[in-house]
Order: C-alpha cells, then structure tokens, then sequence
C-alpha cells in the first residue's frame, strides 16, 4: 500500500508581468490618496509635511508603471503550495499570543517536520523538545530576554 | 514504550514553568516586596542614555533586592510606546515599572495628541536630572545669551537653533524667544550627538542639546562655550556660566528621569514601593554610577514627584498651544 | 619607546586577554543569530563594564562589537539571513556558494576580509585619527543628502542588470520607512490610529522575514518540486573546501578599496556598516573582471561586502574620540560606556589620557588575532549544520527568526511585521527583485528625508546648497556620470540588438 505523501503539485499560479506591475502601482495610488489624511500637517511644521511622501509615493507609481510596461510580455509563476508554511508562521504567532512561545514552538516544529516529510517520530520529538530547550538557555537564562507566555508556557 | 515517550514529552512541557515567570498575585502591604523578578522598562533603545541609566538602577536594585531586576527596552514612537504601554497597563502588580523621562509624559502627550497623561501614572520616586544649557562654538561674538538675544533682536530670523522639533528644548527656547522679542529659527536634529555635530560643523549657530555634556570634551578643550544654563543653580563644573533664572528669567527646568507605575496599582503597594525603591535611589552605589553618567542624582519622593510631572504636564500644555504646536 | 613597550605590557594582562576572549565568542554568537544584533550584544555587556577599568571595559566592548558585525556573515552564508544588516550583501554570493557545498570557502573568505580590514582600520585610526575627524566634521546636511541619493543610485544596480527594478526597489524600500513617525516632528504618518505603527516598520524584523521566512518559502516550494520528481534538495558540503590565502591576496585591490570605502563611511558620523558594504559590493563588480559572478557566488563579492562592514569598526573610533560624536550606534554605547568610566572624549583625550587611548588601540589588534582564531575554530564545527536534514533545519530556524525578531523590543508586533515580510520576500523573489536595494532605501529613508529637510532649512528653501561645497559638487558629479555610464550602456546594448 503506498503511503500517503503530503505533498501536492497543484498550485502553481502564473502572473503576466503587467499585472504585477499595475498591482504595486494600484497600492500606491492608494496610499497617495490617503496621505492628506494620514499625514497632518500642523503649523509647527518648518517645511511642507507632505512634500516628501507625495514624491515619493509619485515616484513608486512611475516606476511600478514602468515596470508594467517593460515586463509586459514576462510571466512570473508563485507557488500556492507554500500555504503549509505560511500556515505554520501564523500558528507560532497566534498560539504564542494564546498558548505561550515554548508551547507552540513545539507544535510549529512537530507540523513543519512533518510538512517536510519526516517520518521518523524520535526526531521530530527530539527536534521539537530540545529546540525551545536551547533557545530557553540562550535566551532567557544567557541573555535575561524572557520569551511571552500565555496559559501555559 | 510509547507510553513512556508521552510520559517523557509531558514532564519536559512541564519542568520550565518552574524557571519561567510564573503570575504575580496582587501584593498587600504586609506581604514582602519584591519577591520575585522585577522589570524595569525603558522606553529608549539598548545604548542610549535613559537605558544606560536604566541597567545601572537595576544592578543596584538587584543587589539589594536580591532577585533579578531586568531592563526591557521597549523603544519606538520617540518613547511614547513604551511608555504608553505601562500607562494603560491594568496588571498594577508592583512588578513591572516604567524609567520615565519628561519629554514623555510631559511634552509629547499634547504635541502628539496621545492616549495618555500623567493622570495614567503613579510615581515612586524621582531619580536624576540633567543640566541642559545653550552652547555655541568659541569663535561665535556672544559671550552670553543675553549678547545673542540682541543680536537676534536686531536680525531677526538670521540665526539657526537647533534642537529636536518640537521637543522640550524647542518649546523652552522658544519661550525665551517670546519672553524677549527676539526670532530665530529652528535647525531640527534628532539627538545631542546630531546637534553637537551641526553646531561643531558650522551648520547652526547655537545648539540647546538634552544636556552641555554631550558637549563636554569640547568645553575643556577650549572650542565650545556655554552661553546659560537651564537649572536652578549654576553647575559646580561652569562656574562663570550663569543660569537663565539669575539673568531675570524664570526658565528653569532639568530633564528628569522617574520611576513610576501604572494606575491600576493599589494605593497600599505605591506606598510601600516608594520606601523600598528610595534606598536604592538613595544609594551612594547608585550615585557613583550616575556621577559616572553624567546624571545629577536628584531625588524626589513619589509624592512630589507627581506633582511636578502633573504641574509641568499643565504648563507645557498651554505653551504647545500658543505656539500652535499642539495636535489636532 | 619604553613607556610604548610598558604599555603594551600592562595590556597583555590575564584579565583583558579572558575579556576580550568572552566578549568576542558572545559578540559572534549573538551577532550570527538572526534577529539579535550587535547593539543588542553591546548594549548586555554595558552593565558588566560598570565595575571594570577603562582599558578593560573598551576591549571587551570593541571584542563585542568587531566579532558582531563578523558574526553576521555566519548566518548570511550558513542561512541566508544576515545576522546584520550589515551582511546582507554576503547574502547574496555567500549563500549561493554554501548552496552548491562551498560553504566552508565563503566563511573562509568573509573571515579574512573581516580581519583584514579590522587590521587596516586599526592602523588608519592611529595614523591619522583627527585629520579624518575634522574633515568628517565638513559633512553638513547636503552633502549627506548626496551621500545618500549616491548610495541609492549605486546600489540599485546590485543584485539586477535592470536599473529599472533597482530604482523600483529602492524607492520601496523609502516608502517603507515612510511608515511611522515623521523624523522631523515625530507625528503620525500612516499610522492608521494604531499605536504600534508609530514607530514603523522595523529594520531587523524585515530583514529576518525578507530573506530567512522568505527563503524558507522558496526551499519549501522547491522540496516539493523534487519530492514528485524524486529527487533529493540535500547539498552536501564539500569537506575539501577552503580559501588558499593565494587566491583571498589575489583580490588585494578589492580588499584595499573595500576598507578604504569602510574606513570612510564608518569616520562619517551617522553613516554605518550597511552603508559602507552595499556601496563597497556595488563598486567591486563595477570594477571586477568577472562582473557576472557576483551573486552567484564570488569571493570576491563576499570580501567587497565583509571588508567595507568592518573597515567601518575600526573607523567608527575616530570621531568619537577625536569629537566625541559617535560614529554609529554601537559606538554610542561605548561613548555611554566610557563616560561610566570617568573619560570624555573630545579634543583633549589624546593628551590627557593618551594612555588609554595606546591601550585600546593594543587591544584592538589583540581583538583581530582573537578574530581570525576564533572564526576558524567556529566556521569549521558551524558548517556541519548546513549536513542537517532541509526538513529538520528549517523548522529550527524558523523558530529561531521568531525568537530574535520578538527579542530586541519585547513586542509581538515585530513578529508580525517579519511575517509580512517573508510574504514580501517570497513575492520579490519570485518576480526576480533585488532586495538590496529596499534595503538600504529602507535603512536609509529617514536620514534622507531629515537630511533633505535640513537642507532645505539652512538654505532657505535655496537648492544651491547642493552644490554649495567641493563635497557637494564632487558628489553631483560622481552621479551624474554613474547615471550617464549606466544609460549609455543601455543605449549601446540597445543598439547591437
């Protein structure tokens, strides 16, 4: 019976350069648009407050369109595949705010070796232990820096 | 066997709650303080003054003490997120404090139009202050301010000040400016070691850094003259250099730096906070560092202490105001 | 003479050799982690210096501090992460040769450059200290302005032939200092009300997120690739790679010039190491006979980078005890540190304590023996992580970026921001950006727009002030044509095609 890979092919999404290049310029359209209300100017303020953020704002638009029009004809490919990742930098951040660091760090690590097709249980829970262990060490007890803790540690 | 391994992984989960923080319990007056670790957090990056100001009280709290006394920098925002963070802190355990400067809690408040005010603080004591004066390099005509205030009279506009915009030597020079009739303009800087160079350089005309210190090697080695100090009495160190109050003008303000905590602590524990921590302010330990630090050790009680953050809060208020600086 | 030997004597003491030992394993330790970096290093060993003699303090703290910007570059080639902002350069060949087994060789070879330009710092500090000071001292607020904007426009030839993207990417990296508090007034911009944005996006957080998370996105697409076509992503290292000293003496003109770029910008006060080794790298493949290696892995990239960064060490001495201004942060410490001790520096320091000051420029050259020693032991045992399993390295670091990102500010925040930052990364690798670039506009940003600023204030709102000086026109002139070669190129290859 084969084993079940965990790994899947699909989710390659391929974007025509000028898309990319009309994205990057969209966001900072959007951000010229907010800067009169996301910048004060208050009379205290020896120059223009919002000279600089318009040129540079103006100029990143310039060169996104720029960058739309000589990369037109290019096609750049991103992997959605990378989700499991991504996935696991999001439950380090939230089980961290819930759980505490040592906790999720466990977790994340046991996930992502398993992600990557590990089969051996030993090493995941030798890696999984003794890397919070270490970072304990160097950290908290070589450097007085304490990492968060939730409910539990 | 598997039974073991979960065993295992369950007992190693364990066994660092018995290092990590644990909680604190809300402390009463009878109980012993402290008893566990204590934070002191700093508002300013690892390096900087406060901080060095910071790690030395807490190598002396922590010889006292006897359990870890740790400094957290928590810097961004020019201070404000550190200290806004204890402000609005409700986890008024005693165990977390905050090295205020006044430019936090006094200044920047209603120039950046901040969620908080002192009325978010306790303070335990006051620790050091500085001498902040007005320096310009040997070669410039005035001799002292008074000189400079004619000459600004005269041409108006003509001269560079430089100073952080908008900060505490901003408004206090700008104060004298109003109080004499003379203009001039702001050359803005980050820090003193930005205002030293654009002084040294020739860029600004006269410089009003956190503290004459910065300038210090300069002094003695004869290239830059303190033209008047903001302080009470004049420094044992400049002993022709007149204050601003001797000269008619009622500027006197030195940079203090203070321990307090958030609101939410009981009242019982504050009290019996300012009787510990003010020996180790107290401390000729601390003092030595501090001398070494450039920091006079000007302690205040808790008590007094608020009082002077909450009259100054008020004060500097309605100057940012007039001077059209305030947030909107 | 005597009284040189005698001094030399009294530094060679037990205590200051132990010290200088520590702090240099701690500095290059804390300097490799990523997210941890040497200010954070420096700034732990301050307390300890309370209750030492002045000598001592300085040889620990410069031990610190030297070993940490080198320490940098051990992540740069093991990871891909610079443990410094500094090392990001090495990223990009020091990577690429670990990638194909040549790790040892590009440790080899950031090592060596390191402690060469340690040495000619060193020198270049005792020689000519307050020279360098006072012309440092000529550099007002347009000629940092130029300084910048040159640095933008050299750099944003790094890491892509397209000047275009260099451009796009710099100006990104601007914007995204953007974000935060203004540098003149400190208000609010962008904030959108939430009071952990005041102070922006921050640098190391970004830097972790944008190469290391990112990186681990880019292995892990490419582990699945190879996993349905069965191959393996495990390189192993080459047990045989090292840097003959012939071959690291070949690229002598890129070491000289690189520690002179170093020396320079570190004399400059606000300018540091990223600076210098950015503008170093761009200018070694200008000039280099085999332009099309660097990125893919040339030693003589890695020694450009590495030289330029601690090239500004050494350099970063100079104004603070000639003026007493700090030339970076890390030397702002050691100013704290030394006024602790009772010393000023200034003017007056040489002649008034000239002792101390022979003492600590002993115990500099002591730190860059201890360097060299160091660094071979360490890279020799630390290139074997590189034999661990993909699939078990990575969560570890993982880990480790979290841990360091979250450490300097104590703040979940900064977690957050590395985690859009590796997407960012992800996204700039594939659409082939440089990241350089963003970079070092991002690093820079601020001082641009406060420099401008200031300009713009002295002057009176008078653009004459940008070629106001020789400083300044030199640097409009050194622009102009960097801009005009480039174009001109672009015009001749325009033309063949």
């Amino acid at each position: 019976m084969e084993k079940k890979d965990r790994i899947k092919l699909k989710g390659l999404v391929t974007v025509p350069g000028i898309a990319v290049g009309l994205a990057i310029a969209a966001v900072y359209l959007v951000l010229t648009l907010l800067i009169p209300s996301q910048v004060r100017m208050t009379q205290g303020h020896l120059t223009n407050a919002r000279l600089y953020p318009y040129f540079v704002c103006i100029c990143a638009m310039l060169l996104a369109l720029g960058f739309a029009l000589t990369f037109r004809k290019n096609e750049f490919t991103f992997d959605l595949g990378i989700w499991p990742m991504v996935l696991a930098s999001l439950m380090l951040y939230f089980g961290t705010k819930t759980l505490g660091f040592y906790t999720s760090s466990v977790i994340v690590i046991a996930y992502m070796m398993l992600m990557w097709n590990n089969r051996c249980w030993w090493k995941i829970l030798l890696t999984s232990i003794l890397t919070p262990v270490s970072i304990y060490l160097a950290f908290t007890v070589g450097m007085r820096i304490f990492m968060p803790t939730g409910i539990l540690i | 066997m598997k039974k073991v391994i979960v065993a295992l992984f369950l007992l190693v989960l364990v066994l660092p709650c018995a290092f990590a923080q644990g909680s604190k319990e809300a402390v009463s007056a009878e109980v012993e303080y402290p008893t566990g670790p204590v934070t002191l957090i700093c508002p300013w990056a690892a390096g900087g003054s406060t901080d060095i100001t910071a790690r030395a009280i807490a190598s002396v709290a922590e010889a006292r003490f006897g359990s870890p006394v740790v400094v957290v920098n928590r810097e961004g925002g020019g201070s404000t997120i550190g200290t806004q963070e204890v402000a609005l802190s409700t986890k008024g355990d005693g165990y977390t404090l905050l090295v205020g400067t006044i430019n936090a809690l006094a200044v920047l408040p209603h120039t950046m139009g901040l969620a908080y005010s002192p009325a978010n603080f306790k303070a335990i004591g006051q620790v050091c202050s500085r001498d902040m004066g007005i320096i310009c390099t040997a070669d410039k005509p005035w001799n002292t301010i008074t000189d400079f205030i004619q000459d600004a009279k005269a041409n108006p506009g003509k001269y560079l000040v430089s100073c952080p915009q908008g900060g505490l030597q901003n408004i206090l020079f700008q104060r004298l400016a109003d109080m004499t009739g003379a203009q001039f303009r702001v050359y803005p800087v980050n820090n003193d070691t930005e205002n030293l160079t654009a002084v040294l350089g020739g860029v600004s005309d006269l410089g009003v850094p956190g503290s004459y210190d910065v300038a210090a090697g300069q002094i003695a080695a004869g290239q830059v003259k303190v033209l008047a100090l903001f302080s009470d009495k004049r420094a044992a160190s400049l002993p022709n250099v007149p204050t601003l109050k001797e000269l008619g003008f009622d500027l006197s303000f030195a940079p203090w730096t203070s321990l307090l905590v958030p609101a939410s602590t009981p009242d019982s524990l504050v009290e019996k906070m300012r009787g510990v921590w003010r020996e180790v302010i107290q401390s000729p330990e601390l003092a030595a560092l501090l001398a070494k630090n450039k920091q006079k050790p000007d302690y205040l009680d808790g008590a007094e202490t608020q009082l002077t953050i909450e009259k100054q809060f008020k004060d500097f208020g309605e100057t940012i105001k007039s001077m059209g600086l305030a947030a909107k | 003479m005597a009284s040189f030997l005698l001094i030399v004597q009294s530094t060679f003491t037990l205590k200051i050799l132990l010290l200088i030992l520590a702090g240099s394993l701690f500095g290059m330790i804390v300097g490799a982690i990523p997210g941890l970096n040497t200010t954070l290093a420096v700034a732990i060993a301050i307390p300890i210096t309370f209750y030492l003699e002045p000598v001592e303090a300085l040889a620990l703290l410069s031990a610190v501090y030297k070993n940490g910007i080198y320490g940098g570059s051990i992540s740069a080639v093991l990871l891909g992460v610079p443990g410094t902002p500094a090392a990001a350069c090495t990223v990009r060949d020091g990577y690429a040769m670990a990638k194909k087994g040549q790790a040892k060789k590009a440790l080899d070879a950031a090592l060596y450059a390191s402690v060469f330009a340690d040495v000619v710092g060193n020198t270049i500090l005792i020689l000519t200290a307050s020279w360098l000071a006072q012309f440092a001292l000529k550099f007002g607020p347009s000629e940092n302005t130029l300084l910048v904007v040159f640095a933008l426009v050299v750099v944003s030839l790094v890491g892509s032939s397209s000047l275009l993207k260099g451009l796009l990417a710099s100006i990104i990296g601007l914007s995204l200092a953007m974000l935060g508090m203004d540098p003149m007034t400190g208000s609010p911009r962008f904030t959108f009300g939430n009071i952990n944005m005041l102070s922006g996006v921050t640098l190391i957080p970004t830097l972790v997120g944008m190469f290391a998370l990112s990186e681990i996105f880019v292995e892990y697409s490419n582990f699945c690739h190879a996993k349905a076509e069965g191959k393996s992503v495990d390189v192993p290292q080459d047990k045989k790679s090292r840097l003959s000293l012939k071959e690291f003496f070949s690229y002598w003109r890129t070491l000289i010039r690189s520690s002179l770029i170093g020396v320079f910008i570190g004399a400059l006060p606000g300018s540091g190491p990223s600076t210098a080794s950015f503008i170093s790298y761009s200018m070694a493949q200008r000039s280099s006979k085999h332009p099309e290696e660097f990125g893919e892995g040339s030693v003589e990239g890695i020694c450009a980078s590495e030289a330029a960064n601690n090239g500004v060490c050494g350099a970063a001495y100079i104004p603070l005890l000639t003026l007493g201004i700090p030339g970076d942060t890390i030397t702002a410490i050691m100013y704290g540190a030394l006024v602790l001790q009772g010393i000023t520096p200034g003017p007056l320091v040489f002649t008034q304590q000239g002792d101390m000051i022979t003492g600590l420029y002993v115990t500099l050259f002591i730190c860059s023996i201890f360097m060299l020693v160091l660094g071979k032991i360490l890279c020799r045992t630390l290139t074997n992580v590189l034999n661990v399993p993909k699939g078990i390295l990575f969560p570890v670091i993982m880990i480790i970026c979290f841990a360091g990102s979250y450490s300097m500010n104590n703040t979940m925040y900064d977690v957050l921001v590395m985690i859009i930052a590796g997407v960012l990364g992800y996204i700039y690798k594939r659409i082939d950006m440089p990241i350089a670039p963003t970079l070092i506009g991002f690093i820079l940003g601020s001082q641009m727009e406060r420099s401008l600023l200031q300009s713009l204030i002295k002057s009176e709102n008078n653009l004459s002030i940008f070629v106001g000086s020789p400083i300044a026109i030199a640097f409009v002139i050194i622009i102009v044509l960097m801009v005009g070669s480039n174009f001109w190129k672009l015009m001749k290859a325009k033309k063949q095609k």
